[in-house]
């Protein structure tokens, strides 16, 4: 396959900056830190086209870029702002999480299937305002997890917490949006 | 036959959608099988689910929340960023 042209990088605000800041706004949750990161990773890419090796879209090539740069965001806001109070993200139920890994008692049934939900574009925007409500840790280890597929072993690092604490907060997380979800899934 | 522990550890390792075929299906019928772990399990797979659906919506439609658009001021100052960087 032909190695793919770098384009001009005048262009890349046009032709990328959109995607770029979306998929920062989708882990960062803060408009102002998503344009920060994007302005970054256009920045980094400059300086960085010389490695370019063309085996991927710029498209692509930026994104990855901007990855590294949204997780170097949160290990500085974790080290600005320490996580206070980590007794909070211990297991409710010890016993129930020795013995069956579940940090805490499940929750009721879903009031809707969420698998009928999945491909309705109103529900997508539903399911983007909940997650604009997770907050701090939660928000933090949710869009490390479960939008960046990074492993437990990782984020415990960046977060400087144990395996129990980030266990309570994604099941915190997915409680919250689930009760966000069927609230105004319901009303809409 | 998977336990509790095993499929509580192997889903918060990762997503059950890039499990083998085996472990698929093992832990899907243990979810199936153990109430304790069923309702709780349930509720991460489906998050995950909805998430699975939510990543393919950015590439394609590139569905977000309303107000998450870059204005126009913004992408004149990432633009003259731009420009200073390859003057400099």
């Amino acid at each position: 396959m032909p190695a793919k042209k770098p384009t001009d990088p005048e262009d890349w605000v046009d032709m990328y900056g959109e995607y770029l800041f979306k998929y920062a706004c989708l882990r960062l949750r803060n408009p102002d830190a998503a344009k920060d990161v994007v302005q970054e990773t256009l920045l980094a890419g400059i300086k960085g086209l010389d490695r370019f090796d063309g085996r991927v879209d710029v498209k692509y090539w930026l994104r990855g870029i901007l990855r590294n740069k949204v997780v170097d965001y949160i290990r500085k806001a974790v080290r600005e702002t320490p996580i206070e109070n980590i007794e909070d993200f211990e297991p409710s139920s010890p016993f129930l999480m020795k013995h069956s890994g579940i940090p805490t008692r499940a929750g009721g049934d879903w009031e809707f299937d969420p698998r009928r939900a999945y491909s309705n574009k109103e529900f997508m925007e539903i399911f983007h305002a909940c997650l604009s409500k997770l907050r701090g840790p939660q928000q933090q280890a949710f869009a490390l997890r479960e939008l960046e597929g990074m492993k437990t072993e990782e984020i415990c690092k960046l977060l400087e917490i144990e395996p129990n604490n980030l266990w309570v907060m994604l099941h915190r997380a997915r409680a919250q949006l689930k009760e966000c979800l069927e609230l105004n899934w319901k009303q809409s | 036959m998977w336990t509790c522990k095993q499929v509580a550890k192997s889903l918060e390792k990762q997503r059950l959608s890039k499990f083998p075929l085996v472990r698929r299906i093992g832990t899907k019928l243990h979810i199936k099988l153990c109430v304790v772990c069923g309702k709780y399990h349930n509720d991460m797979v489906m998050m995950q689910e909805c998430v699975d659906c939510l990543l393919e919506n950015e590439e394609t439609a590139g569905t977000g929340a309303r107000n998450e658009k870059l204005s126009t001021t913004a992408k004149e100052e990432l633009k003259e960023a731009i420009r200073q960087t390859q003057g400099s």
